[in-house]
C-alpha cells in the first residue's frame, strides 16, 4: 500500500514538472505582457490557440476516459494544472464549457453518434461550446425553464430566450436545456439539446456588467430547428442531466484557479498597503483565508474516493472563494493606494457578481444545509 | 486505506485518533457535558495503560513518534468531548522533556496570559498530582505545582491561576498552539453535529425547525466555518510558518461555531444543563491560553 501510493505520488510530481516546464514554454511573453489590454479580435485569437496547444501538447481533457481522445488522468491532475497554469498566467480558452460541461454529458448519456462527432472537435479546441441553462425568468429557481422545444417532422423547434452565456459569440454549439413537455410534471418535462449556434434564428445580444466589462450574452432563439439525433438521453430527462453537469462545474478546479487570482490581488494588497494600520488584522485574516482556500481544495481532492467526505469538503469551496474575493476587494477599495486605484476599482464592481453566478451564496447555503447536514427540504 | 494518505496524515494519526475514539465513546458515550464535567470520567491510571501519555514523544525516546500533523487529528477527537483530563498537556510535555518522560502522572504547563493580566494560567493546575514543566527545552525541569488559586471559568479545563510559568521553546510554544486549536475545531464539529440532530428532531409552527431556511443558513454557515477550522489546522501543521495565523483563525471559526449551535438550541442553549455553554468556556479559555504562548 506503502509502495503504491509512493509511485503515485513519484508520478504526480513527474506530472506536475513536466505541466510545468510545457506552460513555461507554451504561454508567451507577449500575452503574459498586454493581457487585459489586448483589442477584443487579437485576445479572441490567442484564446483559441491556446485551446489548440493545449491538445497537441496532451493537455486537453486530463480527466477525461483515453477512448475519447482524453489523457485518462484524474481530478489531482486536473487541479495540479490548472493551479499551475494560472500561475504561468496562461489565457483561459475558449473550450471550457465543451471540455467541462458537454463532454463528461455525452460520456454518460449521449449516443454514438454524438460522442463520435462532437467530442474531437471540442478536445481539439475547433468547437467552442456554450451552455444554455439560465433564462431571465429562470435564475436560481432552473427548473422553471420556459424556453420551448416543439416536436416537428425530424427534430425539434426551439424557441425563447437564454441569458448569462458565456462564449455565446464564438459558439459553435449550445448545451441547451428546453421545455419539451407543456403537460408533463415539473422535473419531467425538460430535454437536453445540442443546438447549431450557426442555424438560422439565433440572436446573440452582449450584456454589459458592472465593471464595464462584457462576458455575457443573451441569446435569442426564434423557431431554431435541432434535429431528432441532437437530442440527449430520453427526452424529459433533461434536469437529471443539467444536475449532473452543475456538479461538474462546481468544483475543486475552479477553486484552485481562483485561488491564484486571489492569491495575486492578496499579495498586491499587501504590497500596496504600507501604512495598513488598524486594517492590520484583517489583513492577517484575509490572509489566511486565501492559503485555507488552497488547502481545502487538496483535502476535497485527497478525499474525492469517499463520497460524503467528499461533498463535506467541496461544497463549501464556491462559497468560500467568492465571499473571501469579495470582502478583500472591498477592504483594497476602502484603503486604496493612488497607484492601484483603478485595478481596485475594477475588481471591487467585477468581484460583485461572484456571489451570484454559478449558484448564489443562497442558493449554495441551502445545497449544504440539505445535501450536506441532510436538514429536511 | 486511502485515509493513511490523507494530507499528511501518518499511520499513527489513524490508528491512535480511531482508539481514542472508541475510549470516550466507552467513558462518556453521548451523556451531556454538564453531566460529567466537574467528575474524571477517564482515570489517569488508564491513560497510562495505554500509553496515551508517550503518543507524541520520538520513537528512541520510548514514544510513537505522532507528527504534530498526527496530534492535530487526536487533538480534534479529543475535543469532540470535553473530558477532564490533563491529556493533551502531558502528551505535548512528554514530547518536548526528558524530565517529563520521567514522570509517571500527568504533567502540565503554564502561561501568563494577556486577559489574567500576565498571572501564570495553568491548565489542571488544581488536580492532585499534577507536575508542571517548567522549562520546555533541554533535559526540562518539572516541579510539584502549589495552586495559588483556582479559576472556575470553564471547569473541564482546572485552571489555576498564579504560580511559577513556564519558559518556552520557539518549536513548543508553536506547536502546542496549533494542537489546542486542533482541540477547539474538534469541540465545534461536534456542537455543528449535535446542533444539526437537534434542529432535525425540534418542532415549532407544526414542522422541524431545520425546515427553515434560517435556521438552515445559519447552520450552512456553522459547516463552512467547522470546514474551514478543520483545514486551518492541518494547513498549520503542515506550513509551520503559516501556523500563528491558521490558529488565530482556527479558534475565531470554532467558537463561531459554538456560539451558532447554542443559537438554534434555542432556550435549551441558554441553559447550564445542557452544557452547551461548556463548550464555549472550553475553547474561550483554550484560545486565551494559545494567545499567551509566545510568538
Amino acid at each position: 500500500m506503502v509502495a503504491a501510493t509512493t509511485v503515485e505520488g513519484a508520478a504526480r510530481s513527474r506530472f506536475r514538472r513536466d505541466a510545468e516546464a510545457w506552460l513555461a514554454e507554451n504561454v508567451s511573453e507577449y500575452w503574459r505582457q498586454h493581457r487585459g489590454a489586448l483589442e477584443e479580435a487579437e485576445e479572441t485569437r490567442i484564446r483559441a490557440e491556446w485551446d489548440r496547444k493545449l491538445y497537441q501538447g496532451g493537455y486537453a481533457g486530463l480527466s477525461l476516459p483515453v477512448e475519447y481522445g482524453g489523457q485518462g488522468l484524474g481530478l489531482a491532475e486536473e487541479v495540479a494544472f490548472g493551479e499551475l497554469a494560472a500561475r504561468a498566467q496562461a489565457p483561459d480558452g475558449l473550450g471550457r464549457i465543451g471540455k467541462i460541461l458537454t463532454a463528461p454529458t455525452l460520456i454518460a448519456h449521449g449516443t454514438e453518434y454524438q460522442k463520435s462527432t462532437y467530442l474531437q472537435p471540442i478536445l481539439s479546441g475547433e468547437h467552442v461550446w456554450c451552455q444554455g441553462f439560465s433564462e431571465p425568468g429562470s435564475g436560481s429557481d432552473l427548473a422553471s425553464v420556459a424556453c420551448s422545444a416543439r416536436r416537428v417532422d425530424g427534430g425539434f423547434l426551439v424557441r425563447g430566450t437564454k441569458t448569462w452565456t458565456s462564449f455565446s459569440r464564438h459558439s459553435h454549439r449550445c448545451l441547451l436545456l428546453a421545455r419539451s413537455d407543456e403537460s408533463a410534471p415539473r422535473y419531467r418535462n425538460l430535454s437536453l439539446l445540442l443546438l447549431d449556434m450557426h442555424a438560422s434564428g439565433v440572436e446573440i445580444s452582449p450584456i454589459q456588467q458592472i465593471s464595464g466589462s462584457r462576458h455575457f450574452s443573451e441569446t435569442h432563439f426564434d423557431d431554431v430547428f435541432v434535429a431528432e439525433e441532437d437530442l440527449v438521453g430520453e427526452e424529459g430527462e433533461g434536469w437529471k442531466m443539467a444536475m449532473t453537469v452543475l456538479a461538474n462545474e462546481r468544483g475543486a478546479v475552479e477553486g484552485i484557479t481562483r485561488y491564484v487570482e486571489i492569491r495575486a490581488d492578496m499579495d498586491l494588497l499587501l504590497e500596496c498597503c504600507s501604512q495598513p494600520g488598524e486594517a492590520m488584522e484583517q489583513l492577517e485574516s484575509l490572509n489566511i483565508r486565501v492559503e485555507i482556500v488552497r488547502t481545502q481544495v487538496s483535502k476535497a481532492v485527497s478525499r474525492q474516493d469517499d463520497e460524503v467526505a467528499f461533498l463535506r469538503s467541496a461544497m463549501v469551496l464556491k462559497v468560500m472563494w467568492s465571499e473571501l474575493w469579495q470582502e478583500l476587494t472591498s477592504l483594497a477599495a476602502k484603503l486604496s493606494c493612488p497607484v492601484h486605484r483603478a485595478h481596485w476599482r475594477h475588481q471591487y464592481l467585477e468581484s460583485r457578481s461572484a456571489t451570484i453566478y454559478s449558484g448564489t451564496s443562497e442558493i449554495q447555503r441551502n445545497i449544504i444545509a440539505e445535501r450536506v447536514l441532510g436538514l429536511p427540504k | 486505506m486511502s485515509a493513511v494518505d490523507e494530507m499528511g496524515l501518518g499511520e499513527v494519526g489513524v490508528v491512535a485518533s480511531e482508539a481514542l475514539r472508541e475510549i470516550l465513546a466507552r467513558a462518556v458515550g453521548g451523556s451531556p457535558v454538564a453531566s460529567y464535567v466537574n467528575e474524571r470520567p477517564l482515570s489517569w491510571d488508564s491513560v497510562r495503560q495505554g500509553d496515551w501519555d508517550m503518543l507524541g514523544a520520538a520513537e528512541e525516546d520510548g514514544g510513537a513518534g505522532a507528527s504534530l500533523r498526527d496530534l492535530v487529528e487526536l487533538a480534534r477527537v479529543w475535543g469532540s468531548a470535553v473530558v477532564p483530563s490533563p491529556l493533551v498537556p502531558t502528551l505535548m510535555a512528554k514530547r518536548w522533556s526528558p524530565a517529563a518522560r520521567a514522570c509517571a502522572g500527568p504533567v502540565t504547563v503554564s502561561v501568563p496570559t494577556r486577559a489574567s493580566g500576565g498571572r501564570a494560567v495553568t491548565p489542571f493546575g488544581v488536580e492532585p498530582d499534577v507536575r508542571v514543566l517548567l522549562d520546555t527545552e533541554g533535559d526540562g525541569v518539572v516541579a510539584k505545582f502549589v495552586v495559588v488559586g483556582a479559576d472556575p471559568y470553564a471547569p473541564s479545563l482546572r485552571l489555576a491561576e498564579g504560580g511559577q510559568a513556564t519558559t518556552w521553546s520557539g518549536v513548543a510554544a508553536a506547536e502546542l498552539r496549533v494542537v489546542w486549536a486542533a482541540e477547539a475545531t474538534g469541540c465545534a464539529s461536534r456542537m455543528l453535529g449535535d446542533a444539526v440532530a437537534y434542529v432535525k428532531e425540534r418542532q415549532q409552527f407544526g414542522q422541524p425547525i431545520g425546515r427553515f431556511q434560517a435556521i438552515k443558513h445559519h447552520l450552512a454557515n456553522a459547516h463552512l466555518l467547522a470546514e474551514q477550522a478543520e483545514t486551518a489546522v492541518i494547513l498549520a501543521s503542515l506550513e509551520p510558518e503559516r501556523a500563528p495565523a491558521a490558529s488565530r483563525f482556527a479558534f475565531d471559526a470554532s467558537l463561531r461555531v459554538i456560539e451558532i449551535a447554542v443559537q438554534v438550541h434555542g432556550g435549551l442553549g441558554f441553559t447550564w444543563e445542557m452544557g452547551l455553554h461548556m463548550y464555549l468556556r472550553h475553547v474561550s479559555a483554550l484560545r486565551e491560553l494559545a494567545a499567551g504562548l509566545p510568538a
